[in-house]
C-alpha cells in the first residue's frame, strides 16, 4: 500500500493541476475586491495559541493594555473560558485624533480542549500584554510509554 | 453597553525593506492624537519588552520597531494557532516640529505611549540693520 500524505493536497498527485487555476481565480478576486477579502475570521476575540508538551497545555493570547484584574478565567475539565473587557481611557475633550485604530470592548470566549486538564492546578499570568495560562494535563490524559513484550 | 471585540487578523507589513532576520513583521494598531502642546502616539505591541523596543526620530520620520521572543519551547508542539507572532514595525511622518530632547516613552502592559512635545514657536525678534 502506498502511504499518502493527507495534508497539503495541492502537493499530492492528481491535485496539482487544479492549483494554477485556483491561484489565478484567487488573484483575480483579490485584485478586484482588495487583499484579505477571503481571509476567514478564524476565531472570536481574543485569538489564542495553544501548544503542549507531555505534562501541560500552554495557552497564550495577546491582550495589550489589559491587566490581571480585567481578565476572568474559568477552567473546566475539557474547556476554558476567557472573559473580560478592554477599556481605553478617554484622553479628554480637547484632543483631536489623527488615527484611531485601537479598539475597546468586551469578550467572552470558550475554548474546547482535546485533552482533559487538572482544573485545580491551572495557573495564569499576564506580562507585557500577553496572557499565559498553564493547564496541567489530567493524570489519565498524560502519554504513557508502552513497553512491547518480547515473547 | 460595551461593544464586543472582534478578532482581527494582524496586519502584516507588505513591502518591508530587506530583513536581516526571517519571520513575519506586523503593523501595530495605533492611536495618534494631538493637544496644544504635544502629539501623543499609542501603539499595541503585546509581547515587546522595554529593551527590545527601538524608537527613532530622524528627519520628521518616526520609526517604531519591536522585537519579540517566541514563547514556545523546544519540546512543545502547537495544538492550535490562531495568531502569528512576529516583530512590529511602523513608521510615521510628523508634520509638526518636535522637541526631540523632551520625548517621553512609556511601555505598559504591551501598550506604548509616546509623547512628542511640539517646539515652542520661536519668539519674534526684531533685527536692526546698521548702515555701514
Amino acid at each position: 500500500m502506498t502511504l499518502i500524505r493527507r495534508t497539503n493536497p495541492g502537493r499530492g498527485f492528481g491535485w496539482g493541476n487544479f492549483n494554477p487555476l485556483q491561484n489565478e481565480m484567487s488573484q483575480l478576486f483579490e485584485n478586484f475586491l482588495g487583499k484579505g477579502y477571503m481571509t476567514p475570521l478564524r476565531s472570536v476575540f481574543p485569538p489564542v495559541n495553544v501548544c503542549e508538551d507531555s505534562e501541560n497545555l500552554y495557552l497564550t493570547a495577546e491582550l495589550p493594555g489589559m491587566e490581571a484584574k480585567d481578565i476572568e478565567i474559568h477552567a473546566e475539565a475539557d474547556s476554558i473560558q476567557l472573559k473580560g473587557e478592554r477599556k481605553i481611557e478617554s484622553e479628554g475633550e480637547k484632543v483631536c485624533y489623527h488615527r484611531r485604530e485601537r479598539e475597546s470592548g468586551s469578550f467572552n470566549k470558550k475554548i474546547t480542549l482535546q485533552t482533559r486538564i487538572a482544573t485545580d492546578k491551572v495557573t495564569a499570568s499576564v506580562n507585557d500584554g500577553i496572557l499565559r495560562i498553564t493547564l496541567p494535563k489530567a493524570e489519565e490524559a498524560k502519554p504513557k510509554k508502552v513497553e512491547i513484550k518480547v515473547s | 453597553m460595551t461593544r464586543e471585540l472582534q478578532a482581527k487578523e494582524k496586519q502584516e507589513l507588505a513591502a518591508s525593506g530587506e530583513q536581516t532576520k526571517p519571520g513575519p513583521v506586523f503593523i501595530p494598531a495605533a492611536d495618534i492624537f494631538e493637544t496644544d502642546k504635544a502629539i501623543v502616539l499609542l501603539a499595541d505591541i503585546p509581547g515587546v519588552k522595554t529593551k527590545d523596543l527601538n524608537i527613532d526620530l530622524r528627519d520628521n520620520t518616526l520609526t517604531l520597531e519591536g522585537e519579540i521572543s517566541p514563547f514556545e519551547g523546544a519540546d512543545e508542539s502547537a495544538v492550535l494557532t490562531e495568531y502569528d507572532v512576529g516583530k512590529y514595525f511602523r513608521q510615521f511622518t510628523l508634520s509638526e516640529v518636535i522637541d526631540q530632547s523632551k520625548i517621553d516613552a512609556k511601555l505598559t502592559d504591551g501598550v506604548l505611549r509616546l509623547t512628542l512635545p511640539k517646539v515652542e514657536k520661536a519668539t519674534p525678534r526684531k533685527i536692526s540693520v546698521t548702515a555701514g
